[in-house]
């Protein structure tokens, strides 16, 4: 570590915040961290590692929550409002980090802190104000049972900036997240999410229904290297275009990935009872962008692309709705894996979760499990409250949904996730259930031949994706000279090394779409804190974090058996492109090269050799137990 | 044809960053609140879609900050870009140009206790270069003169308001 790290980037310092007991106190943050984590991801779950109890249910007082953003969040670094939230998975138990888009995390540090840690839990609901280094709780009762739309707005107006979006930054739960629904998320600047592993639920838990940041203060560059600074900043903006996202998702949103991605059986129908429906045309980026829709630009913080939209349904059944544009996921998700082929409908589901605020992967999976069941004469309509849980019926999936959200009736079972509620309908429910086998349902595709995808997110800690899906590409930075087209060995080491690299990007924390060569981004962090990283060394950082992120969950106790999947993603696809295509013949093989590759025992547990040569010595009594 | 700036605002797509590029050009800060440009979102908006807004100053051809200041501290350049300057060695604080520009552009240093705006970055605008989208251009263009229409904008009307109390606040700290 070079003497003048970190001469630029940090503001070096946390804010805790405990609601048992109302105390804020202001903490420095140990320059040896920050050297060895940089930030967001990666800082985040170091700090809660360090801090956790192990064994504790999700929603136990004493866990914490740790917001974290990076060195690069709030400068001209694109998208560079990212923010990272890692606690307990509510849905596993075991680790989870969920990271936002928007203004949020860059808001964050205008108002003065690079972490917020939230532990305790507070009798009434309270919202946290942090305004220039000054943090108050306040009294919530009002927003108790609201939406995130109204949360924001009723916010925006108490600090000054009613009906528009300035300089306040609004983080909040909705009535999901107060009632504790296991996939209950995050939702932050009207439409962005941290979705992942229940973050909504485990702030619900803690009675804090919302965060406001405000604040004018700088993010620290030295001034010798401000010139140098901006050019790499510059040079970030020019590469990030020219990326193959900045040629897809820069110009049509993730939406314009729909009908290749159906085209190679990869977007989900009927919760994977099929790849195949008609009128596919309505899904094309351009159509839904122009046609069923009238949009304008709303992008997040220091983005250089025209990638998310605030629209308008200008044709179909909900002609008039508002809201956020759909991302890919959520279009197949709320679209045909609901058998539903209207656009317009998503987007008016879309605006009805985000303003609940659940997770969109743990609900479709949900929904169209019960869908399906329903059709097959697995549940009735009974057993349903009376909702007629029919493939393509909106109404029925948005009644659901609110049931969902104030866990009512069968909604309270539901909100239990799509593994617990399968487990505890059982019958048939467990054999039809979409999810990885740590308890989450994966990200909204058919990944059953998208080797990359799913792989990842089996073996993945947080909850989520981990690593990069490299089915259909390969990578310069990384040296993956050829796609991971087969379901091999080599699938398991591509996937460990891009773990290292993806989860070094999320320690910088930008928008990932906005990725620039591994060599210029690394320089532009070098050049703001006087690090002295090459790419070698980003990886070793990246593989550092895994490899915690791992030992976080061997603590809690999780097994190899934790890394699979539910018994439908191992079933082939029965028609469309990629019919007869299944992971489960080679998934041991695929498996014991990723873990050969990450330096781990053929149970999946690092050795001690790995962990003393990633600094991470202090988890090995873990291993001894 | 003087060369400044060109702002649309339908071409906006709300991403700040000439916020932020210029208060980095400006005062090597990395704090959009240092910013003499502003891009705000309004949420409740025409479409009913939230709609972006931004404004800085235009360098009027009739410009009533020039005209009311009783010092002469803001004058035209006579280069390419006739932009108009204040003179932060003649500039008393007094306000008065705060209070007349209809654009709310004309901003007031708390710790300088001096008159300050967008001067086109001498020459060389940041928010121009870093603009991803096109809203913000610079360009040759026609001398800007004002319209009544234009001043009744809820933007302008914000800005302008928030920098009255700003300056009457910092005039006085």
């Amino acid at each position: 570590m070079n003497k003048k790290f970190p001469k630029g980037g940090y503001l070096g310092k946390t804010l805790r915040v405990d609601l048992s007991t109302g105390k804020i106190t202001e903490e420095t943050i140990d320059s040896k961290l920050l050297y060895q984590y940089v930030g967001g991801t990666g800082l985040g779950v170091r700090l809660l590692y360090d801090e956790t109890v192990p064994g504790l249910d999700p929603y136990d007082p004493q866990n914490r929550i740790v917001i974290a953003v990076g060195p690069l969040t709030g400068t001209l670094v694109p998208g560079s409002g990212t923010y990272s939230i890692n606690c307990r998975n509510t849905l596993t138990g075991l680790l989870t980090s969920a990271q936002a888009n928007g203004f949020f995390g860059a808001r964050l540090r205008y108002a003065g802190y690079d972490v917020l840690i939230i532990q305790g839990k507070s009798e009434k609901p309270v919202y946290l104000y942090i305004n220039d280094g000054q943090a108050a709780i306040e009294d919530a009762s009002k927003l108790a049972g609201k939406g995130t739309f109204a949360t924001d707005q009723w916010l925006r107006k108490k600090y000054g900036e009613a009906d528009m979006d300035h300089h306040i930054s609004v983080a909040a739960i909705g009535p999901a997240g107060e009632n504790l629904v296991r996939f209950a998320c995050v939702m932050n600047d009207r439409g962005h999410v941290a979705a992942t592993g229940g973050v909504g639920a485990i702030m619900g838990s803690k009675g804090l229904k919302a965060i406001v940041v405000h604040g004018n203060q700088a993010i620290p560059v030295d001034p010798a290297d401000s010139e140098a600074f901006l050019e790499n900043i510059r040079q970030w903006r020019d590469e990030a275009h020219n990326t193959g996202m900045g040629k897809s998702v820069g110009k049509k949103g993730t939406i314009g990935f729909y009908l290749n991605a159906h085209k190679k059986g990869w977007a989900p129908v009927k919760n994977l009872t099929t790849n195949m429906f008609s009128g596919t045309e309505k899904f094309d980026g351009d159509y839904i962008r122009k046609k069923a829709h009238k949009s304008l630009p709303r992008s997040c913080y220091q983005c250089t692309f025209t990638h998310c939209h605030a629209v308008q349904v200008t044709r179909g059944p909900y002609k008039g709705a508002v809201g956020e544009e759909v991302e890919y996921e959520i279009l197949a998700g709320f679209g045909p894996n609901w058998g539903i082929y209207d656009p317009g409908t998503t987007t008016m589901l879309n605006t009805l979760n985000d303003d609940l605020g659940m997770d969109a992967k743990e609900l479709t999976f949900l929904i169209s499990m019960m869908m399906e069941g329903y059709e097959k004469g697995m549940i009735g309509k009974k057993e349903l409250d009376g909702i007629a849980l029919k493939w393509g019926d909106a109404e029925a999936a948005a009644e659901m949904m609110r049931r969902i959200s104030r866990r009512e009736g069968i909604g309270d079972l539901l909100a239990e996730g799509v593994k617990r509620s399968s487990d505890k309908l059982g019958g048939e429910f467990p054999g039809i259930a979409v999810y990885v086998k740590k308890g989450n349902a994966p990200h909204v595709h058919d990944p059953r031949s998208r080797w990359g995808t799913l792989f990842n997110q089996v073996v993945a800690d947080t909850g989520s994706q981990e690593a990069v899906d490299y089915t259909a590409r390969g990578s310069e930075d990384l040296a993956i000279e050829k796609p991971t087209a087969e379901p091999d060995e080599y699938l398991g080491e591509v996937n460990a090394k891009s773990a290292w690299w993806r989860q070094f990007q999320e320690c910088l924390l930008y928008c990932y779409y906005q990725t620039a060569s591994g060599e210029t981004m690394i320089k532009t962090l070098n050049t703001l804190t006087g690090s002295d990283y090459d790419m070698e060394h980003a990886l070793r950082i990246g593989k550092r974090v895994v490899n915690l992120m791992r030992m976080f969950n061997v603590r809690e106790g999780m097994t190899k058996e934790h890394d699979s999947f539910s018994q439908r993603l191992g079933t082939p696809p029965v028609d469309g492109p990629a019919q007869g295509k299944s992971i489960a013949p080679t998934f041991e093989r695929v498996l014991q090269a990723y873990y050969k590759m990450s330096n781990w025992d053929q149970e999946g547990v690092p050795t001690r050799e790995i962990l003393e040569a990633l600094d991470l010595g202090f988890t090995i009594p873990v291993l001894g137990k | 044809m003087p060369k400044q700036l060109k702002i649309v605002s339908q071409k906006c797509t709300g991403c700040r960053s000439c916020e932020l590029a210029c208060a980095y050009a400006n005062e090597r800060e990395m704090n959009p609140s240092k910013s003499r440009i502003a891009a705000i979102a309004f949420l409740e908006g025409t479409y009913p879609l939230p709609y972006n807004f931004v404004s800085t100053c235009r360098q009027c051809a009739d410009a009533p900050c020039l005209a009311v200041c009783p010092v002469d501290a803001i004058e035209r350049t006579t280069d390419r870009t006739k932009r108009v300057v204040v003179d932060e060695d003649r500039c008393i604080g007094c306000g008065q140009c705060v209070g007349a520009c209809p654009f709310g552009a004309m901003l007031f240093s708390g710790e300088a206790k001096k008159a300050f705006k967008c001067e086109l970055c001498g020459g060389n605008p940041a928010c121009a270069e870093m603009c991803p989208s096109g809203a913000i251009v610079f360009k040759e263009t026609r001398p800007f003169y004002a319209k009544a229409a234009d001043c009744e904008m809820k933007g302008f009307a914000l800005l302008s308001q928030r920098n009255k109390e700003n300056a009457k606040r910092r005039k006085k700290r």
